[in-house]
């Protein structure tokens, strides 16, 4: 945003620039003619069709000053253009488009046009880091760029959208014969005040039905359903269910409209310090990480005192505190007479002994099955003497140091967890090692300088960055193309993470964001890099998908290639990492016991 | 209302479009000249904000408007990022998709949202603000009737578009700006009573040297190669908002 005093001086400089312009044409096309000639150059003719023109001949000081006299009246125009413009700011926009009747929708886009373009370079600044670092053209970071406006916008536009929340309490959630492709039919009731964990597969449809009850799905994923969900007696249509009903989506990064954090909740709300939000309070929403994010949606959505309170996944988003700061809210707000549920792969994460377990099994909604046989132990790998990577960072942070000292050696096929709690610096510390500066990072002796992901690959916590394409197949396609790798290699790697590859005709953003995972690891996994970077392998992953991406990290140490995940998932971190870091008080310190 | 709403619409931009030509038919003495600028610039700023205030109550839904916002807040953005006049490329590019996807309506919008956004949030408002208003509205409008009669070579369609487009919005922007540029005095200037082949000429002239050459070309470039290699999933993402 350039200020007013800019804007006049900007002005100037164009007016200034005009009168310049109109003297260089003049000089060029013969007309600065007149008595007292300066200087002259031979006229130049070209005949032919453009025997008219004249080039160069008499520079003279009355051509001169009279061109810049007749350029004057325009050069003004320009001032006064500029002078206007310097009172028109976004605040006048935003008032503006209360009052002014006749511009008002035209108005209102442009106010969230004007509130969204530090947000928009953030975004085009993050789509430019993730190419870097999937070693993708330059121009594809357009798609993913796009796709965020998108996203955005819907979630702008939900907020828009939203009624006032109304207080409801003692009625009884009812779904009855829901379904939409493969899921229900769903019959199920839920009374006032009770808590029910959600558990299912990846992809296997939680996150659609938490978003049926919220009446998001027809409106703005444009999935139409059958059977109905009511409150009480009301239907719950998109209008009614946002008055109703909040939903804590399973990536809030999107759903923000305001700037700050501040302005999103609102001062008071900011104040109840709700999931330890007040500490965020100043920071700009684009700049969260995945679990501050998620902390400052279950407020905004605690906020609105619903009648019924969704919460997708909370577990894969929230260190062991945030989680135990969630069950005491849901207690709290379900003795409120609160309907609360939360889907999650790991229900037994949260602690609420009360809760009513149900599990989304091929399409229906049942009580969970017996708990299966605990998985095998994984095999094995036998972790090489030798230290292949070297990292050693004196500092990382803008303004303030996030994390000091960092010094990790890395032998042939070891695997390392970091943890941390949310906002700890784990994400920022994997990014900085897939982008190192001048002497931080060796890989076998040889210095890695910025993004090199034959070398150093990183799989980001948000996978769908590095998506490109408009389905699963072609996806897979290009990233065998990026690496000149045979075709099909990709698809390989997927399928065992997957297990099984769902339809190959879908749309990336479409698949479920543990199968989304799965696929950005594998097309970086086909770089064939010699140090692997995983944020938050796991979230969003059932425990069989967890095992298969446990089973893939093993594949990859076979081949020598060491890793380093980044997770509040200590259970998982164990499995895996005989070493494990962890991220507290500004220092990266070895830890044999830690809390995630 | 809503049924004369279209028919209006057309006839605003058909206005628009003659304010456009005005050194063509404005009277050339070097006094009534700078009149007839000065009232073509004017005629240019109050037909933009008739258009917008008409074109108000076509925009229905939330959704809508936050799409919309949100696009030209994107243009804008990568109008700035990539620079200068070279950075109409890729508002080029947003606005021809969006149209393409969203169809001619909102095309226009956004083409004339993003002009707005930007001058009003990095600056830069002049007395070219309606015109570059107008022409980056039809790029947009252009591309959604483009996209709709092309089925299965849409993508071809498009791209030959964005070249013809890059090189029409250049010779229309240089057409209004051209007796501001040179004045009365040079050998390119119109002359009145001339005749039409040898205005025409230095007309021409004029825009080969100031951007035909040189913008245009690398914008009509880049759009098509990029409409080429993205134009597919880019539609396809923007299809799936389903507004």
């Amino acid at each position: 945003m350039t200020g007013a005093l800019g804007r006049i001086k900007l002005a100037a400089g164009l007016a200034t620039g005009f009168v310049a312009l109109r003297l260089i044409y003049a000089f060029i096309f013969s007309g600065l003619s007149g008595e007292r000639v300066l200087f002259s150059i031979p006229e130049v003719t070209p005949g032919g069709v453009f025997r008219h023109i004249t080039f160069f001949g008499d520079v003279s000081a009355e051509g001169i000053l009279r061109n810049i006299e007749l350029a004057l009246p325009f050069a003004l125009s320009i001032m006064v253009f500029g002078t206007i413009s310097a009172f028109i700011t976004p605040q006048v926009i935003r008032t503006a488009s209360m009052r002014v009747k006749p511009l008002r929708n035209l108005l209102t886009a442009l106010a969230i046009s004007l509130s969204a373009i530090p947000g928009v370079l953030a975004a085009a600044k993050e789509a430019r880091w993730a190419r870097r670092i999937r070693g993708e053209r330059p121009l594809s970071v357009l798609v993913p760029i796009l796709e965020r406006m998108v996203q955005r916008a819907t979630a702008v536009g939900l907020e828009l959208g939203k009624a006032a929340p109304r207080a409801l309490s003692g009625k009884t959630l009812r779904v009855s014969g829901f379904g939409l492709a493969g899921l229900g039919p769903i019959n199920c009731d839920f009374e006032p005040g009770s808590v029910t964990l959600l558990s299912g597969e990846t992809g296997s449809g939680k996150s659609t039905f938490l978003q049926a009850i919220a009446g998001e799905l027809l409106e703005h994923h444009g999935r139409p359903s059958s059977g109905s969900i009511r409150l009480g007696d009301q239907v719950l249509d998109s209008l009614a269910a946002s008055s109703y009903v909040a939903l804590v989506p399973q990536l809030p990064q999107h759903s923000f409209v305001s700037e700050t954090v501040s302005q999103e909740l609102g001062a008071k709300v900011c104040g109840l310090n709700i999931m330890g939000t007040s500490l965020l309070s100043d920071r700009p929403t684009f700049s969260l990480s995945h679990g501050e994010a998620y902390r400052v949606a279950v407020a905004r959505a605690a906020a609105r005192k619903p009648a019924v309170l969704l919460i997708d996944e909370p577990s894969a988003a929230l260190d062991s505190k945030g989680l135990e700061e969630l069950a005491e809210l849901v207690e709290k707000l379900s003795a409120s007479g609160t309907i609360c549920l939360i889907a999650d792969h790991r229900p037994q994460m949260l602690a609420l002994p009360q809760a009513r377990l149900l599990e989304i099994s091929e399409g229906k909604l049942s009580p969970p099955a017996a708990k299966k046989a605990p998985m095998p132990q994984l095999r094995k790998v036998v972790v090489g003497n030798e230290v292949t990577s070297k990292i050693e960072i004196s500092s990382i942070g803008a303004s303030e140091e996030l994390i000091g000292e960092i010094s990790l050696e890395l032998r042939q096929a070891q695997c390392v967890a970091i943890t941390g709690a949310n906002g700890s610096g784990k994400s920022t510390l994997l990014r900085r090692m897939a982008e190192p500066e001048k002497g931080e990072l060796f890989v076998h002796g040889v210095e890695v300088l910025g993004a090199h992901p034959r070398r150093v690959a990183l799989v980001p916590d948000r996978p769908a960055q590095f998506f490109v394409t408009d389905s699963l197949a072609s996806e897979l396609a290009r990233s065998d193309e990026i690496v000149g790798a045979e075709k099909g290699l990709t698809e390989l790697t997927l399928r065992s993470i997957l297990g099984k590859l769902p339809d190959e005709n879908t749309h990336p953003l479409d698949l479920s964001i543990g199968t989304q995972l799965a696929l950005s690891v594998a097309m970086q996994l086909s770089h064939k890099p010699q140090l692997l970077l995983l944020d938050e392998p796991v979230q969003g992953l059932d425990p069989e998908s967890r095992e298969f991406m446990a089973e893939t990290i093993r594949c990859v140490q076979e081949t020598g290639c060491a890793v380093v995940i980044a997770t509040h998932d200590l259970e998982f971190a164990k499995r895996l990492s005989t070493v494990i870091y962890e991220i507290s008080e500004q220092r990266l310190r070895q830890a044999s016991e830690v809390t995630a | 209302m809503t049924k004369l709403r279209s028919p209006l619409l057309i006839l605003l931009s058909l206005a628009a479009l003659a304010v456009f030509f005005w050194p063509l038919w404005a009277d050339a003495s070097a006094l009534e000249q700078s009149l007839a600028g000065v009232l073509a610039v004017v005629a240019a700023v109050v037909i933009a904000i008739t258009t917008l205030v008409v074109f108000d109550g076509e925009l229905i839904g939330p959704k809508q408007l936050a799409l919309l916002g949100l696009l030209a807040a994107l243009g804008a953005a990568l109008r700035v990022a990539t620079g200068g006049t070279g950075g109409f490329e890729l508002v080029f590019l947003v606005v021809i998709i969006a149209g393409a996807a969203l169809g001619p309506k909102f095309g226009f919008l956004l083409g004339a949202m993003t002009i707005l956004v930007s001058s009003i949030f990095f600056g830069g408002f002049g007395p070219w603000t309606a015109f570059q208003l107008f022409a980056t509205a039809w790029v947009g409008a252009g591309a959604g009737l483009v996209s709709r009669r092309f089925g299965r070579w849409r993508i071809a369609a498009l791209a030959l578009y964005g070249v013809v487009s890059s090189y029409l919005f250049g010779l229309v922007m240089n057409l209004w700006f051209w007796p501001f540029a040179v004045g009365p005095t040079t050998s390119i200037s119109y002359v009145a009573g001339a005749g039409i082949a040898e205005n025409l000429t230095s007309f021409l002239t004029y825009s080969l040297l100031s951007s035909t050459l040189t913008w245009d070309t690398v914008r009509a470039i880049s759009v098509a190669s990029a409409l080429i290699f993205f134009g597919r999933p880019l539609i396809r993402t923007l299809e799936r908002a389903k507004l």
